[in-house]
This record gives structure tokens, C-alpha cells and sequence, in this order.
């Protein structure tokens, strides 16, 4: 073995924690697959309405594979999207695929939008709530950000609506904008990305405050103040690395319920999107729609996931070690 | 060798504030630490010896109430430095190895990241490359072998007694004219504890500024220091060179203590020695001499406060026996 597959090595723990994203990818399809069987409603007599023939609803059945057994569906429907093919809409009978990928930059830019911005803002209000504890900012925040965080997206997507595209016409009611107009695009991506940012940037600030705080009583940050470094360098250098651990942990956690609230604000918004994409198909039971943007989703979460678990090892020597030698686990 | 005054502490009392009062944590505290040599602070757990060697550095905690006296080094009066100064004095003239080397050090920075920007404050105008440099030779000094390994290292990749070595490494790298070490090897195993204490017994001899080392243990005391100061419930309540202390204590709490060291020829089963009692309360202090309630040899006067006063030449105690 070389050094690249060593103990304690990213690439082993990379190795192990792929394996392990692979399981939960064929274990959530299977339920979904499931889902299908205990949600009321056949597909094919809500797609062909009530008066369909029999026949015709037999048809369209056998067509989505509906009479195939379980685990056959499941290993046909991974069979497929491994060669790149999500399967059809029912409906208008194009590629699920395409479709997916057409919506996916859409929502993918209203989460990260929504991620950056709250780590944008939240990240040093918590820092500066945690270094002048006590303070109006401080005291404003604890207030502040249990209800903000409390306070659905949707609401908060409401609300923005309410006061600033309607009454104050600021920024535009509807849609994702112009496809070729960058700035365009840009201005309607402003009170989505509030909308669904505010609740982490409270969110994330208090949890920043609170693991700074604790980290600046530890005896290491003593040893260096016990060294005359300046307090800047214990905050920004010292302390906030291994504050931020507990913050980047919650983050990837969050970014399934950031999923969720974005398909709210997407719907509420009525911007083209995975959220509004696997509405719209979970109502006309288009289940190839629904099982393919799931499987996007879930694809993302886990990507995200193991992108958050090597941040951790990157920030904390001790985890890469540890998670090397348990060979993945976590 | 003359004793030329480095550090002159002045009656100096320190308060914490609890719910249930303010805590007197030291007590009209005077002490003198001279230049170049070694001095003991001792006693037992809750003493204020801890408390007084923070307040040596500025780094007295944040629940810190009334301060009042004076700490002059070299004449300059610390607590009235602003905090900026103290800083930078911090690292630079004063260095510290804490009690427990297996928490003070960043678990998420590499030994040389934390060694250089140790050294920052006294050497501004070195990079990064030099000071990596100086904590190399210096990680050789304190025994380290493969230094250069070490410094990629993290701490939780050395033993505890490696990174106490890293931790008098980093001390040492500051150049100190005070270097404050304390409980440095109570943290240890006791092999551990016994390499820490010769490394520090050689380093003394070439390590140009003075030492306090608070401490406990009486055994490493005697081994290490010059001078011993003796701390009872927040006050000094006998000072004077290590020698004279030890062959001729002259306050019934350093002969308790004495008595208290375990003897190897004592027989088996032979019940060890404590001092009866417990420590007095700090918020409401008791009036008179702070040790009589647990004091052997007390009488009428003790309700009476003794002062720290000189028996004989370097040597102080605050008993009206002495």
C-alpha cells in the first residue's frame, strides 16, 4: 500500500465515506419506491381522469412500470440513471433528466445565495456578539435571532413579498428573471435569498457566539494571552477555527431543511426550481419526476454532507486521525 | 552574589466577586523576587500562590474585583501599565508554563505555528522562516529529538511530557527576565515529572532571567529554588532562602507542611500526617492571625494580626513565636 491509502489518510476516509453515500442514495430510492405504493391515489387513473378505460390505465401502469415487483423497479430505475436516464413525464413525455437539470441551477443558486449570505452576516455579528458579551448588539441578537429563527421561511417569504415587490415595488413579484439578463436575474434573486437566509443568519451568529465563547475560556486560549498576542489574532486565528467546527457541522445538517424551505419560497416566489418542479409532480402523481428530482436532492444532501465531514477533518487534525483509523464511521 | 531587586510586589490584595461576596483571594501580599535566581511560592490548594502569579503576567480572571497595591518591575508599577503595554511585556519580559500541558496548547494548530507566533512580541522583526528556525533549535534544547517532525506535529500527536518540553520551549524562546512555571510537573506522570524537573534544574544554569515557580510540593521546591516564599490563605506568611527555610522554619504552617511530606522510613500503616481543619473563609475573613484556628501552638495574642516581620537576615515570618 502507499502512503496516499495509509492510515489516517483523507483518501481512506474518502474512500469509506463514498461507500457510505452510496448506501444512503439506494436505501432512500428504495423508500421512495415504496411511497409509491402506500401514497393513496393510482398515477394512472388521477393522470387519465375518472374515465379512463381500463385498458388504458393497464396500459399507462405497465408503461411507468407500476406492475413490476419492488426490487425490480429499484434496480431498473438505478440501472437507468446510471446511464444518465431519469425516465420520461408521464404527462408531455420528456426527459426527466433535462428536466431536473433544467430547474437544478435555479434552486442551486437560491441555496448557496441563502447559505453565503447567512455565513456572511451571521459569522462576525457572532463574533462581535461574543466579544463584546453584553453588548446592545449582543442583547439585540439573543432577542432577534430566537424569533427569526423560529419564523418559517415561508412566512418571512411573505411578508418580503407583501412589503417590498408590492407595496414598495422595489423588487419584481414573480419568476427567476430574464435567462440572459444577469442583473435581471440578480434582482430577483435578492428577497428569495432573504427570505430563506434570515432564519441562519440568526441561526448561525448565536451558534458562533455561544462555541467562541466557550472556546476563549479553554486554558489555550489563556497560553495565548499568556504570550501577549494581540486579541485580534486570539479571535480571528485562535479561537474562530475551532468555533467554527460545531457551525460547519450544523450547516451540512441544515442544508436538507435549507432544501425544504427553499421549495416554499420557490412556490411562493414562483421561480422555476427543483422545490416547485417536485410539487407541481408530486400533485399529478408524475412519480418519474418525483423520483428522479428526489434523487437529485438526495444527491446533493449527501455530496454536501461528506463535503462537510472533510471540512471537519480539514479544520481538526484530531478528527482526520481518528476518522482514518474508524475507517469512516461518523 | 548580591541580591539586586527584579520584581518588588507591595502589599498587594486581590478581590473576586462571587454571589456570595467578594472573595479576598490575596491579602497584603509583599514579596521581593531578585534577578536571576529562582523563587518558590508555595502552599496548598486555594493559597492565592496560582492567583498571584497571574497577577504577575495581568491575566487575573475576568471575575477580578478591588486590586490595590503595587507590582514594580524594575521600578515601573504593572497594574498601572495600560493593557496595550502590559501586552506586550506579556511574551516579551514575562513568559508562563501553565499547570496542564495537555490543555494548553491549541489542539488545532501545529507546534510550530504556536511556537512562532509565541515569539512574536519579542522578536517583531523576524518571519516566520527564523522564528520556525529558533523554536527548531530550541525544541533540541529541551530534548525533543526529530524536532523538525514536532513542529508539523499537532499537540495531541506528543505525550503529555513531550509537550510540557513545548511548553517550557515556547518560555524559553521568549527570552524572559521573569519566567513564571506553574505546578509545571503536577500534570505528569511521576517518571515524566521527574525528566521535567532535570530539564529545568539545567536550564536554570543558562537561563540568564529569574524564575517563580509555584508549586505545592516541597520536595521540588527545595531542589529547584533559591529562595522560598510560604502562602497561607492568601497571605505570605513566611519567606526566606531555601536553605535557611528548610533547616530552620519559623511559622507553625511551614512546620505543619514539613510534617505533612511523606517520610519513605515510616513504617507501613503508620498514618500519614495532615494539618487538622480546613482553610479559613476568604469572603469573611476571621480577625487575628489567619492560621491560629488550626494552629498547634497558638495563645492570647494570636487574635491579634502578626505582620510579616524579619527573624533574622532574609528570613520573615508573621507569628508572634517567631
Amino acid at each position: 500500500m502507499n502512503h496516499f491509502w495509509k492510515e489516517g489518510s483523507l483518501a481512506r476516509y474518502g474512500a469509506f465515506r463514498l461507500a457510505t453515500a452510496v448506501l444512503v442514495l439506494v436505501g432512500s430510492m428504495t423508500l421512495l419506491c415504496c411511497l409509491t405504493l402506500i401514497v393513496p391515489g393510482d398515477p394512472a387513473t388521477i393522470l387519465l381522469g375518472p374515465r379512463a378505460t381500463p385498458e388504458a390505465a393497464a396500459l399507462l401502469r405497465e408503461q411507468m412500470g407500476l406492475n413490476l415487483p419492488l426490487y425490480e423497479r429499484v434496480a431498473l430505475f438505478f440501472a437507468n440513471a446510471l446511464r444518465g436516464d431519469l425516465g420520461v413525464d408521464v404527462i408531455n413525455g420528456r426527459p426527466v433528466a433535462a428536466m431536473v437539470f433544467a430547474a437544478l441551477p435555479n434552486t442551486i443558486l437560491l441555496a448557496v445565495s441563502a447559505i453565503g449570505l447567512a455565513v456572511l452576516i451571521g459569522i462576525p455579528i457572532g463574533c462581535y456578539a461574543a466579544v463584546r458579551q453584553g453588548s446592545l448588539l449582543d442583547q439585540g441578537l439573543a432577542v432577534v435571532s430566537v424569533g427569526l429563527v423560529a419564523t418559517p421561511s415561508y412566512v418571512v417569504a411573505i411578508t418580503l413579498l407583501y412589503c417590498f415587490s408590492v407595496r414598495l415595488g422595489w423588487f419584481p413579484v414573480l419568476g427567476a428573471g430574464d435567462p440572459g439578463n444577469f442583473v435581471d436575474q440578480l434582482h430577483h434573486l435578492v428577497l428569495p435569498t432573504i427570505a430563506l437566509a434570515v432564519g441562519w443568519i440568526g441561526y448561525i451568529a448565536r451558534l458562533v457566539r455561544s462555541s467562541l465563547l466557550e472556546v476563549l475560556n479553554e486554558p489555550y486560549i489563556r497560553t495565548a494571552r499568556a504570550y501577549g498576542q494581540p486579541e485580534r489574532r486570539i479571535v480571528m486565528k485562535y479561537a474562530l477555527k475551532l468555533a467554527c467546527i460545531p457551525t460547519v457541522a450544523i450547516l451540512g445538517v441544515g442544508i436538507g431543511e435549507l432544501m425544504g424551505g427553499a421549495l416554499f419560497v420557490e412556490i411562493i416566489f414562483n421561480r422555476p426550481g427543483l422545490g416547485s418542479l417536485i410539487f407541481d409532480a408530486i400533485r399529478n402523481r408524475n412519480y418519474p419526476i418525483v423520483q428522479g428530482g428526489i434523487l437529485v436532492v438526495v444527491s446533493i444532501f449527501v455530496l454536501v454532507n461528506l463535503l462537510v465531514d472533510f471540512s471537519y477533518a480539514w479544520l481538526d487534525p484530531r478528527v482526520r486521525e481518528n476518522l482514518g483509523r474508524a475507517g469512516g464511521g461518523a | 552574589m548580591n541580591r539586586e531587586t527584579l520584581v518588588e510586589i507591595k502589599n498587594l490584595s486581590v478581590d473576586f466577586s462571587t454571589a456570595k461576596g467578594a472573595l479576598h483571594v490575596l491579602r497584603d501580599v509583599s514579596l521581593s523576587i531578585p534577578r536571576n535566581r529562582v523563587v518558590g511560592l508555595v502552599g496548598e490548594s486555594g493559597s492565592g500562590k496560582s492567583t498571584l502569579a497571574l497577577a504577575l503576567l495581568g491575566l487575573l480572571p475576568d471575575n477580578t474585583g478591588e486590586v490595590s497595591g503595587r507590582i514594580e518591575l524594575d521600578g515601573e508599577n504593572l497594574l498601572d501599565v495600560p493593557p496595550e503595554e502590559l501586552r506586550r511585556l506579556r511574551g516579551g519580559r514575562i513568559a508562563m508554563i501553565f499547570q496542564d500541558p495537555m490543555t494548553s496548547l491549541n489542539p488545532v494548530f501545529s507546534i510550530g505555528t504556536q511556537l512562532v507566533d509565541a515569539q512574536r512580541n519579542r522578536h517583531p522583526q523576524l518571519g516566520r522562516r527564523e522564528l520556525l528556525k529558533r523554536a527548531d533549535e530550541m525544541l533540541k534544547r529541551v530534548g525533543i529529538s526529530n524536532p523538525e517532525a514536532r513542529l508539523a506535529a499537532y499537540p495531541h500527536q506528543l505525550s503529555g511530557g513531550m509537550r510540557q518540553r513545548v511548553m517550557i520551549a515556547m518560555a524559553l524562546l521568549c527570552e524572559p527576565d521573569i519566567l513564571i512555571a506553574d505546578e509545571p510537573t503536577t500534570a505528569l506522570d511521576v517518571t515524566i515529572e521527574a525528566q521535567i524537573v532535570r530539564l529545568l534544574d539545567d536550564l536554570r544554569a543558562d537561563f540568564s532571567g529569574s524564575i517563580v515557580l509555584v508549586s505545592h510540593s516541597l520536595g521540588l521546591i527545595s531542589e529547584l529554588c533559591d529562595e522560598v516564599a510560604v502562602m497561607y490563605a492568601g497571605k505570605v506568611v513566611e519567606s526566606a532562602p531555601t536553605k535557611i527555610l528548610f533547616g530552620n522554619p519559623r511559622h507553625p504552617y511551614t512546620l505543619a507542611l514539613l510534617a505533612c511530606e511523606i517520610d519513605p522510613e515510616d513504617e507501613p500503616g503508620e498514618a500519614l500526617v495532615t494539618i487538622k481543619g480546613g482553610l479559613p473563609d476568604l469572603i469573611d475573613v476571621p480577625k487575628g492571625c489567619i492560621f491560629a484556628a488550626r494552629c498547634p501552638s497558638r495563645f492570647g495574642k494570636c487574635v491579634e494580626e502578626p505582620p510579616l516581620c524579619e527573624v533574622e537576615a532574609g528570613h520573615k515570618s508573621a507569628c508572634w513565636l517567631a
